[in-house]
């Protein structure tokens, strides 16, 4: 097996998994430094309880809930990506199999952590287990979550074996003693002989099969928490769906960031991940967000036109109550984001004489946009009549057009910073997504007066402690295992050279 | 139309969802089948250690 | 079988808030600070309050003003979306129609507070407390079987509690029959926010029982229910003001 490995890959991915240099000890402690302060707040919500959130009647779930989503939404890319791609044989998707899976798998965990503290009673976990009830939504969640949650950590190490198999047999002499035995324990005495390749694919594409309904259940259900309920707001038929087709559009954009983070991180890699899989999977991604738009329009105009008693004032309360910013917000991150997907490929990349194309001229935009925005926000006496105001809006709107189309250029020579910051824009905006699904209608209860909820340090740290976590994960696995593929890459060159030569 | 829980089939599926403890066993019987499952598949493929001295380094093209 | 059950007559009651206050003694319910009530942690069971409740009360044009109020124990449910979504039933009604919630029991996960539409659950967020002197006048009733803990029980910090109808003088009331040697009798038992209530607004009796004051009151054209159309077939009654 040795002497048929590609001595390159050997290498770039092997190597680096014994180099415990500068970089990786740093990044190590700026992750344990953006992680402390979460769980010191959390050992002190444990002691005290609950109350040192913002939490309150009505509001009874908040940030930690729409943390939970969201992980649950990050956590579909490994079954999009790997599976589907798996199973439509698509060639690009070797070099990213592997990131997306253990993407799955670490969003699952975090996502479970959150459950834990959001419960008054963490204590009591257990007894979910012991005095499970088929009725209660939430124990088809975890039902669901456990389930995904197995079959996405088995989908891994599927993939995995003939890695570890390597690393086991290309293991340098100065690697410490365990983590030679770790790698042939976990190999399964893997040789790599015909039979062996053939059952291993065998599985592979079983389980390819299994757990695209599987995540599809888990988002599903996780909607039906809400949609079971009978409060305003939540009452959707299309919540289903709609968490679905979030957390895919979501999952891909987190796929984009953590890529491009590998990248980053080890430069080798930038030979593996190329462009192509930028550009395909921006298709995907540019398709998720018309399909997003699609569904959000659904939820808004249908309640906007009937306005029903209950339902109304929750979607007043978004388009132009408190949480407007939150739902407008959203709705601007991603137009800008599906912008920067999609208007590059209407330019070429040819310099142009076209003024309005040029980078100058959307960085100008951009300021007076700004300038416009604070006009507005700062609500001026001067400037408080209607049509000043209007006529404010509108040249605002116009010049974030300018910005746009200044940016366009700019965003068609560099591919992958445009991507990331799209993929940015839509995490970003997908956590608001999930924030404008449950706020307003916990804030707005039938028979206690309108409330708000604004999270404490508390929240916001065991937030950012979370991400962290997720990080931490991802940096410490790829310390042990490699980030690409081997096999597959592997495989996916001798394909080519077979059809090409 | 009144829901016919008085039927002794519909007082069963009540039982089903309501008694707590059954949600666990259900749990129980996924996560076991699918541990079982993977545990079996794993066996299965590291079992294939066929006579040939060849290995490949990726699946071998037929 | 019974079914207990409570009418409200609104055209009766002044919203003195005696009932709250009944309620509070009876049942424990955890003293927080004013910073917290005001952001809303404030536990009562029985809450009186004004009606319509989003807009304010209806004040109307001095002199002719007109307040509306509206006092609310927790419904019952003969449907109750609480009960349905308790992962471990730690909510759960009983044979006589009780919606009961049992401490020992709850893992706080708040789904039952979010899914109630009468926002009739309270959730501890920290451990409950009383001034010195009130320590001292709490009740000393609790309700528990199996294990479980019931009723005016001090809860712990982290679980969701709730009215229960004051369950336990349900059964203080049979045991007190049984010791005394006699078949109990539905009218033995009331709950404290009945039996304090200033403008005898509040009536409490066996629904099943055709002969019962709830009975007969249910009967009348005034009587309606809170939320009608929430879907939970809310038990408690209302009789309408006007
Ligand atoms: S009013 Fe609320 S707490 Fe009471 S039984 Fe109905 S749903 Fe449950
Ligand atoms: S908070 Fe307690 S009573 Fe309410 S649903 Fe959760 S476990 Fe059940």
């Amino acid at each position: 097996m040795q002497q048929t490995l590609n001595l390159h890959d050997r290498e770039e991915l092997i190597a680096p998994l014994y180099q415990f240099d500068r970089k990786f000890w740093t990044t190590l402690a700026v992750l344990i430094v953006i992680i402390t302060p979460g769980m010191l707040l959390y050992v002190r919500q444990l002691v005290l309880g609950l109350g040192v959130t913002d939490l309150n009647r009505p509001v009874f779930w908040g940030a930690y809930l729409v943390n939970f989503i969201f992980l649950i939404g990050i956590s579909m890319a490994g079954t999009v990506i790997s599976a589907t791609l798996q199973l439509l044989k698509v060639n690009w998707r070797r070099p990213i199999t592997r990131i997306a899976e253990s993407l799955t798998v670490f969003g699952l965990m975090t996502a479970g952590l959150q459950i834990i503290m959001d419960m008054g009673r963490p204590d009591r976990l257990a007894f979910t287990l012991i005095y499970g009830r088929l009725q209660a939504p939430l124990l088809w969640d975890i039902a669901s979550l456990t389930l995904y949650l197995l079959t996405a950590v088995f989908a891994l190490y599927l993939q995995l074996i003939p890695d570890i198999a390597l690393l086991r047999d290309t293991a340098p002499d100065t690697a410490p003693a365990w983590r030679k035995k770790l790698y042939s324990i976990l190999s399964l005495g893997w040789t790599g002989a015909k039979e062996q390749w053939r059952r291993l694919e065998k599985a592979i594409t079983v389980v390819s099969v299994f757990i695209i309904p599987i995540g599809i259940s888990l988002h599903t259900v996780t909607s039906w928490l809400f949609s079971t309920t009978v409060q305003p707001g939540w009452k959707s038929t299309i919540l289903g769906p709609y968490f679905v087709v979030g957390a895919i559009f979501s999952g891909i954009g987190l796929l984009f960031i953590a890529t491009t983070f590998a990248r980053q991180y080890n430069k080798h890699l930038k030979e593996y991940i190329t462009e192509i899989f930028y550009t395909n999977l921006g298709w995907i991604f540019i398709v998720m967000s018309a399909v997003w738009f699609y569904f959000t329009l659904n939820e808004t105009l249908v309640v906007v036109t009937e306005q029903e008693t209950l339902e109304f004032p929750v979607m007043a309360s978004k388009l132009f109550g408190q949480f407007a910013p939150a739902f407008w917000g959203m709705n601007i991150l991603m137009i800008a984001a599906t912008w920067i997907l999609v208007a590059p490929k209407f330019v070429s990349d040819k310099p142009t004489r076209n003024p309005l194309l040029k980078t100058i001229t959307g960085l100008g935009a951009t300021a007076i946009a700004i300038i416009i925005f604070f006009l507005l926000w700062l609500r001026l006496p001067a400037l408080a009549a209607p049509a000043i105001q209007t006529g404010l809006l509108i040249a605002f709107v116009l010049f974030l057009i300018f910005a746009l189309l200044g940016i366009t250029k700019w965003m068609k020579t560099r591919l992958i910073t445009s991507t990331v910051i799209a993929s940015a824009f839509v995490l970003f905006g997908m956590w608001l997504e999930r924030w404008n699904i449950l706020m307003p209608t916990l804030t707005h209860a039938r028979l206690i007066p309108y409330t708000t909820y604004l999270p404490t340090v508390t929240e916001i740290a065991i937030t950012i402690s979370t991400f962290g976590i997720l990080t931490l994960m991802f940096v410490v696995f790829y310390k042990f295992f490699p980030s690409i593929s081997i096999w597959e890459v592997e495989e996916g060159r001798a394909l080519e050279n077979k059809s090409g030569g | 139309m009144n829901f016919p829980l008085e039927q002794p089939l519909f007082q069963f599926f009540y039982w089903l969802v309501n008694t707590p403890g059954v949600g666990a066993a259900v749990v129980g019987l996924l996560v076991g089948t699918a541990v079982t499952i993977f545990a079996l598949t794993l066996r299965w493929i590291a079992s294939a250690k066929s006579a040939e001295q060849e290995s490949y380094p990726y699946p071998p093209q037929h | 079988m019974t079914d207990w059950c409570m009418v409200i007559d609104l055209e009766k009651c002044v919203a003195c808030q005696g009932c709250s206050i009944a309620c509070r003694m009876e049942n424990n319910t955890p003293v927080v600070s004013p910073e917290e009530a005001k952001n809303g942690r404030a536990i009562r069971w029985n809450d009186v309050f004004p009606l319509p409740v989003h807009f304010g009360p209806d004040q109307g044009e001095y002199p002719n003003v007109k307040t509306h109020y509206s006092t609310r124990p927790c419904m019952h449910c003969n449907n109750a979306p609480c009960v349905k979504v308790c992962p471990v039933q730690a909510t759960f009604i009983d044979e006589e129609g009780i919606v009961r919630q049992n401490y020992n029991r709850c893992i706080g996960c708040r789904f039952c507070t979010v899914a109630c539409p009468y926002g009739v659950r309270y959730f501890n967020w920290f451990e409950p407390q009383w001034e010195e002197t009130l320590v001292e006048y709490r009740n000393p009733d609790q309700l528990s079987v199996n294990g479980s803990l019931e009723g005016p029980a001090v809860r712990p910090a982290g679980v969701v509690e709730k009215c229960t109808y004051c369950a336990h003088r349900l059964v203080k009331a049979r045991e007190r029959a049984k010791a005394e040697g006699r078949e109990f009798r539905a009218d033995e038992y009331v709950p404290a926010c009945v039996q304090t209530c200033t403008g005898k607004a509040r009536f409490f009796g066996d629904l099943d029982d055709p002969n019962s004051t709830v009975s007969q009151l249910s009967k009348s054209l005034r009587a309606t229910h809170l939320l009608e159309d929430s879907g939970a077939h809310p038990k408690t009654l209302y009789l309408a003001e006007g």
